[in-house]
């Protein structure tokens, strides 16, 4: 990003002063940290600082960009726990360089870089504030100061009356400064207002408050302000919505006013708002305080009233807060359709991931293009525009339904649609849809009827995705909702059941882990393949990863152990989990010096290959992974290595590949080859490296990329990947992949392809080198 | 849960005096129940054995679906004090793998107790091969000896080594070429079939192949070569006396055995219908039949009957025969006949047409082209040719005095006492593999 485009419509300008030793807050609101805003201090073209957040790795990033050139990247923790919610900081400008100070995260002090002093120019939109504390002792954040725009001087100056009243003047609400009351001796200016009625709506998102203020404020149709709350527990947020209107009994000295302070108390009995500061724009802020008559209202008195006082509101967020009233009192009836309108939208399957969150399946058909935006609502809340994060499906069904009404009818009408209402609250989803007239319309979704494993099965198998879009597809659709559908499969500890045929040894050399799943009948012709091999200082796991096949396995087991001798384990999992988190329970029973990860139709040829994978590990602690070569049935190579390569059709996304795959093995070369990854399907390594790296990463679904990641985790502590290229063992893996058959099994490779290449693994070089 | 235990393992015999030898013959059905070709070689083996002085000998059978253990164990005694039948279900006759999860201890208690020298698998069906582990466990000591019969470790169409569904000649398993006979498995799974086999195979100390043919087939197919002999399994001397040729007018062709597709039954009729269209000049041709199709399907049967009817001025049906009559009424032939559309490995009636002496006439492939040499022992025509054999069998109506000059020559059979000295010297000079 050029630094110029740091400088957008969206953000605020305006001139600060920095003395060295001053302290600052920089506030970033959720907003702000979802959205990726960052805050500049500009002295002509150059950055001084830049501030940003960055999600993947939870931290606040600071550059510096001097003659267009970016500096490198100093990082501090933001707060681990929480979702999204505001973040603050302090900033110390130091004679020698600068403190950061993450509430709830990191401390960092960065020396001889970010000197700072004198005039400099601030830039961040509306979300983000920067502000010096009340009293140099004050600790506490204020999120939200007043910092003149227009005004000729900066905060350091703020001080005295006469600039105050300068700036007073040149704000919008200027001509009825003067009956406000400074309340602070802080930078800005303030007005104050009263609060005089209040109910809780839960429906609605949070508190109704009426009241009253001497001044009419610059508010959009949007209405909505940033404030602070006290006590803060009375809001969720950092923002409300204002409605004004005219109040006869206070016409001659202000302006009545509705607001809505978002609250999503759900588990404790919500504690009303006592003081209320808006910031109603760079340079003004309204304190509101409790009225002698404040009064508590029932809510259905309360929203009434508002209802009435929507007729006549004039400024403000007058229609949003109708729609509000509307949706909190949403009954399940169709209005969308009573609009008679011709345009179709229709859902048909919600998934839901989360309260308020949801994967909604499709379609829309508007000929007319009447349809302005379709929103999901839990409650009072709406997700932004569907169309901001959904992909358009074929709907061959739709074309045929419609082609005669409409003539020409697209043929992708259908929808795949993430929409997130931000809400936490379990009330019933539904959509809200915008015409571009003005109207309005909610619509009720079906009753969602799966969950877990069905729910990830069914959106991974909903559609056929496009390769040249999806970058998009994962980053805006489908990318978050699966991993958190994914993990909440996973969220109970698999907690297995365990069975033991025959006395195991004591102290195991190698723990072979191997998960069943779907041809359970691997298991006996591995164990009588093991059972002519070196083996016996070893131990076999084998993990069911397939629970509705229990009593089949069990019974399966004691008949190999009836009928050869050879010991082993059995972990039973409780619920269907994939080859990564089968393979990690069967790592928290394993007991081996060394752990052998393992597909149940892999083969070894050689009675002594075991003993020489370890070799290859005790002899060179510079590898940490070492696999065997795998070859197919008929003699060719399945696995001799894997290295990383762009896959174009596909996005130009990171895939592993198996180079020599459907070769005949090479003759010569070196025995032990090096590669940035090896097959899961045969990979030995020390058990206490296992467990240090915490086994495979559960957000790969299925078995798909675990192996790679695995691999690129060990290489970043400094351990190389190697294939033993004299230790040979068949693998029968399956064939049908390629097939194409079914999509929902190449989109969970997408899935995984997306989760590999989104955790920026540093690029590695992908070419073999004997060692 | 937790399954433990040492196997009951056999103590080294305390004196292995001379000729104090112990052979454990396993089968994989009991004679008393089924009449084939492996069961009754492996039966006559073992009364053989018994017959010798200072060797112990104890057969051992599967119990097959004619005969159920009593509830509860798995080796039970229905024909006396040294014969076991060993019940195992679950059988599965992919891998020829034992299911029943005591099944193994049963064979390694039984194996203990009996404390054999030698143990001789003359087939695995029906016990699964696993059963060569299990016998190695109780008695690591125990040579183990493997008569193979025909190609069932190769072929899973049941040994046969001819395709499926048509019945052409095999040569040589791929999985490939496995997968294409049976879709319904993946090439993998027939990968994984050979290597589970192979896996217990080897733990055999000595191959005893009863032709060359089937021991190449079973080298080829990755057995190794250095312990395999080429055993014939040997008859039982009859005792009756030589039945001289009745005078050829006609000569008269008989057929031994199944009325099955495999054994060249269609063949046979084909060929009848032949030569009843264009009959030998100067001469005539019987061929009589005996045996039945009653395990053959409905409507090979009936096909068969039909075709019968067709060509009675040709051909005669007799039924069925007991095996104690055979030779004697092949004595009334001039030849016997043999055109069998698969390889064949030993067939026992060619050995009871040697023991009869009557010339044989047989497919020229495998185990039959084998044991008979053409102008020799008896005649080849071209496998599978119905036109070959109507035109050799016209041939020989014409001028009998082939058949009878052949039969002056022919070779004699090998007796089953030549074929258990040959065996016993097996025995001794095996080493011994571990398992």
């Amino acid at each position: 990003m050029t630094a110029a485009a740091l400088r957008t419509t969206q953000t605020v300008c305006m001139p600060i002063e920095i003395a060295s030793g001053s302290r600052w807050i920089i506030d970033f609101s959720r907003v702000a940290l979802r959205n990726l805003q960052s805050l500049n201090l500009f002295r002509g073209d150059d950055v001084l600082l830049h501030v940003i957040y960055r999600p993947e790795t939870r931290s606040f990033v600071l550059n510096d960009c001097l003659d267009g050139n970016w500096g490198s990247e100093c990082t501090v923790a933001a707060p681990r726990d929480g979702g999204l919610s505001h973040v603050a900081f302090e900033l110390r400008f130091l004679a020698t360089g600068l403190s950061v100070a993450v509430r709830g995260g990191g401390r960092l002090v960065i020396e001889d870089r970010f000197v700072l002093s004198g005039e400099v120019e601030a830039s961040m939109p509306r979300t983000i504030a920067l502000a010096q504390p009340l009293r140099a002792e004050e600790d506490e954040v204020l999120p939200y100061p007043a910092i003149p725009r227009d005004g000729p001087s900066g905060p350091a100056r703020d001080a005295c009356p006469e600039d105050r009243t300068a700036v007073a003047a040149a704000s919008p609400a200027g001509a009825t400064a003067a009956l406000a009351a400074v309340q602070r001796p802080a930078i800005g200016m303030s007005l104050s207002g009263v609060l005089d009625e209040c109910a809780f709506s839960p429906a609605v998102g949070g508190w109704l408050v009426t009241g009253w203020m001497p001044a009419e404020l610059p508010i959009d149709g949007g209405g909505r302000l940033a404030a602070e709350v006290k006590p803060a527990e009375a809001a969720t947020g950092d923002e409300i919505i204002i409605v004004q209107y005219p109040r006869d009994d206070i016409r001659e000295v202000g302006h009545a006013f509705v607001l809505l302070v978002p609250c999503d108390a759900t588990d404790a009995p919500p504690v009303p708002p006592r003081q209320i500061d808006l910031m109603v724009s760079p340079g003004v802020a309204v304190r509101l305080t409790r009225s002698p008559g404040f009064a508590m209202r029932d809510e259905a008195g309360m929203q009434r009233l508002v209802r009435d006082v929507l007729t006549t509101a004039n400024r403000g967020a007058v229609e949003p807060l109708r729609a509000r009233i509307e949706r909190a009192n949403f009954t399940g009836e169709d209005s969308f359709a009573k609009l008679g309108v011709p345009a179709h939208v229709e859902v048909d399957e919600v998934i839901p991931v989360r309260p308020g969150a949801a994967l909604l399946f499709g379609w829309c058909l508007d000929p007319l293009g009447l349809v302005e935006s379709i929103r999901l609502c839990c409650g009072a809340a709406t997700s932004a525009p569907l169309e901001d994060a959904w992909f358009r499906t074929n709907r061959q069904d739709i074309v045929d339904a419609f082609a005669r009404q409409y003539g020409v009818v697209p043929h992708d009408s259908g929808f795949i649609a993430w929409a997130d209402a931000q809400v936490a609250c379990d009330r019933r989803l539904f959509l809200e849809i915008r015409l571009t007239d003005g109207r309005r319309g909610l619509k009720p979704l079906p009753q969602p009827t799966r969950r877990g494993s069905a729910a990830l099965r069914r959106v991974l198998g909903a559609a056929s995705l496009p390769g040249h879009d999806l970058d998009r597809i994962f980053d805006r659709v489908l990318g978050a909702p699966l991993a958190e559908l994914n993990r909440q499969r996973l969220a109970l500890p698999p907690q297995p059941r365990e069975d033991r045929f025959g006395t195991l040894p004591a102290a195991p050399r190698v723990s072979l882990v191997i998960p069943l799943y779907g041809r359970l009948d691997f298991m006996r012709c591995q164990l009588a393949i093991f059972s002519a091999q070196r083996m016996a200082s070893d131990e076999i796991i084998y993990v069911l990863d397939q629970p509705e096949r229990t009593a089949e396995l069990v019974a399966m087991a004691h008949s190999a152990f009836g009928s050869l001798g050879m010991p082993f384990r059995v972990l039973l999992l409780g619920d269907n989990r994939g080859f990564g988190p089968a393979s990690n329970a069967g790592l928290a029973a394993a007991r081996g010096r060394y752990v052998m990860f393992l597909n149940s139709d892999v083969f070894p040829e050689e009675a002594d290959w075991l003993d020489r994978l370890v070799a290859d590990l005790e002899c060179d602690a510079s590898t940490g992974i070492v696999g065997p070569l795998l070859l197919f049935a008929d003699g060719t190579v399945q696995h001799a290595g894997m290295e990383l390569e762009p896959v174009q059709e596909l996005s130009g996304w990171l895939f592993p590949r198996h180079p020599l795959k459907g070769r005949v093995p090479p003759a010569g070369g070196p025995r032990l080859r090096h590669w940035p990854a090896v097959t899961g399907a045969a990979m030995l390594m020390r058990r206490d490296l296992a467990l240090e790296l915490g086994g495979f990463d559960p957000d790969f679904a299925v078995g798909d990329f675990e192996d790679a990641d695995l691999c690129l985790r060990a290489a970043a502590l400094g351990l190389r990947c190697t294939v033993d290229m004299s230790v040979r063992a068949r693998h029968l893996e399956r064939q049908s992949q390629n097939a194409g058959s079914a999509d929902w099994r190449h989109n969970t490779t997408l899935l995984n392809a997306w989760t590999f290449n989104r955790r920026l693994h540093p690029p590695r070089p992908t070419t073999a080198h004997g060692g | 849960m937790s399954r433990t235990g040492p196997f009951p393992r056999a103590a080294p015999p305390a004196h292995p005096a001379p000729g104090g030898l112990r052979v454990l013959v396993f089968s994989h059905l009991h004679p008393a129940v089924s009449r084939g070709g492996a069961e009754i070689a492996a039966y006559q083996m073992y009364r053989a054995l018994r017959a010798m002085p200072g060797v112990t000998a104890w057969f051992a059978a599967g119990a097959g679906a004619r005969l159920q253990p009593p509830l509860g164990t798995h080796v039970f005694q229905p024909f006396g004090a040294d014969e076991f039948v060993l019940g195992n279900a679950g059988y599965d006759s992919w891998l020829h793998s034992a299911q029943a999860p005591r099944f193994g201890e049963e064979l390694r208690a039984l194996v203990a107790e009996l404390r054999p020298d030698v143990v001789h698998f003359h087939h695995y069906s029906g016990l699964g091969v696993e059963a060569m582990l299990q016998v190695k466990q109780a008695a690591p000591a125990a040579r183990i000896v493997m008569t193979l019969h025909e190609y069932l470790a190769i072929c899973h169409h049941f040994g046969q080594m001819v395709t499926r569904p048509n019945l052409d000649l095999c040569s040589r398993e791929t999985p490939r070429d496995c997968a294409r006979c049976f879709p319904e498995r993946s090439e993998n799974d027939f990968f994984l079939r050979k290597m589970y086999l192979q896996r217990f195979l080897r733990l055999v100390d000595h191959f005893i192949a009863p032709s060359r043919f089937l021991a190449d087939r079973y080298i080829a197919w990755g057995l190794p070569a250095e312990r395999f002999s080429v055993i014939e399994n040997g008859q039982p001397e009859h005792g009756a006396p030589p039945v001289p040729m009745p005078p050829p007018k006609p000569l008269v062709v008989g057929f031994f055995g199944q009325l099955s597709m495999l054994k060249g039954v269609g063949l046979l009729l084909d060929a009848a219908e032949e030569l009843r269209r264009r009959p030998p000049r100067g001469g005539r041709l019987r061929i009589e039949i005996w045996g039945d199709a009653s395990n053959q399907p409905p409507e090979l049967r009936a096909e068969v009957e039909r075709r019968l009817q067709e060509s009675r001025t040709v051909v005669g049906f007799n039924g069925p025969y007991e095996n104690s009559e055979a030779i004697r009424l092949m004595q009334r032939c001039h030849a016997v006949l043999v055109p069998s559309i698969w390889w064949e490995n030993s067939p026992m009636v060619i050995q009871e047409a040697f023991a009869a002496r009557r010339p044989v006439i047989c497919s020229d492939i495998g185990g039959m082209a084998e044991k008979v040499r053409d102008g020799v022992d008896g005649f080849h025509f071209r496998a599978r040719s119905a036109a070959a054999l109507a035109e050799l069998l016209r041939g020989l109506a014409e001028e009998p005095e082939r058949v009878l000059e052949v039969q002056e020559r022919m070779a004699g059979v090998s007796g089953i006492g030549a074929t258990l000295r040959e065996v016993l010297a097996k025995y001794q000079g095996i080493a011994l593999r571990t398992p």
